[in-house]
């Protein structure tokens, strides 16, 4: 097979994307994604804080971070760099981690993939920086990674039309 | 056998025809003959596969007897989405952050410039 992904795990995995265009120069973006005192100023979701965490910034070092959300759960995950080309590209093995700071199982209900390759990139816009972030599972068993096939929109020919229409047959079952 | 709900859903979506099927059904209803047309499969073979995702409770089927049309059951796949919606919110919420967080610095260094 000639197509692989931008990863090298073959064109025919389905790909997470996502991604954010940031108000701000290239160079000050990436300081955020790779200095320990302003990576703990943003990363986590709404609400959440970083509590203990690790950086040691080259090939094969990590971020092991310990997250607490709002309700007061607390979890410990880690990044793991597989690559890092200043200031354009960072390569990073993500998932949920024990204290000690191995790789562990999702603490949430499910059989989900434990690692994930995510590939960042940051594009030079001037006075802003576009962001863009995938990510595939790494490692993962055939139903994780059928889990995670099932979940993205090329699945269903795109997030809209069909899809939205789930979305509705979803929203109609939820009370 | 697989008793919780959840690995049997994974299991069921670890076929790459049964994940064909599914995506057949986004797009509405079909019946056994129309679904083992594009899949060059016997209308027994779909059978099997239709069995096993509505047991695991992806898809629903009708009650006609000759005509049971085939269809997505949205609550059975509502779990797998969660997640992966989880996941999606999980960065789209840590950009926010960040984008707060570089106002917040930006402002100050400008501010620190006139001092």
């Amino acid at each position: 097979m000639n197509a692989t992904s931008a990863t090298g795990t073959g064109a025919q995995n389905p790909v997470f994307k996502t991604g954010h265009r940031a108000k701000a120069p290239r160079d000050l973006v990436w300081r955020m994604w790779t200095e320990a005192e302003h990576l703990v100023r943003w990363w986590g979701a709404a609400g959440c804080t970083v509590g203990k965490c690790d950086l040691d910034l080259r090939v094969d070092g990590s971020f092991h971070y310990q997250l607490m959300f709002p309700n007061g759960m607390e979890v410990w995950g880690k990044f793991v760099f597989r690559e890092i080309t200043a200031p354009d590209r960072l390569v990073v093995l993500n998932g949920f981690s024990n204290p000690e700071g191995d790789f562990a199982a999702s603490p949430f209900p499910g059989d989900w993939p434990r690692q994930m390759l995510t590939v960042i990139t940051f594009k030079d816009l001037g006075d802003e920086t576009e962001i863009s972030l995938t990510s595939e599972p790494f490692n993962a068993t055939v139903a994780q990674q059928a889990t995670f096939a099932a979940t993205m929109p090329s699945m269903f020919g795109g997030w809209g039309g069909t899809f939205a229409r789930l979305d509705d047959h979803l929203k109609d079952h939820a009370n | 056998m697989t008793t919780d709900p959840l690995s049997e859903t994974f299991q069921a979506l670890a076929d790459p025809t049964r994940r064909a099927i599914l995506a057949r059904l986004a797009s509405g209803e079909a019946s056994v003959s129309e679904l083992s047309e594009p899949f060059e499969m016997s209308m027994p073979a779909i059978s099997r596969h239709l069995k096993v995702l509505e047991r695991a409770g992806l898809i629903e089927r009708g009650r006609q007897a000759q005509w049971r049309p085939c269809r997505l059951n949205g609550e059975g796949l509502k779990p797998v989405f969660d997640w992966i919606e989880e996941y999606r919110r999980f960065w789209e919420q840590s950009f926010d952050r960040l984008e707060a967080y570089l106002e917040e610095i930006q402002k100050k260094d400008a501010s620190d410039e006139r001092h």
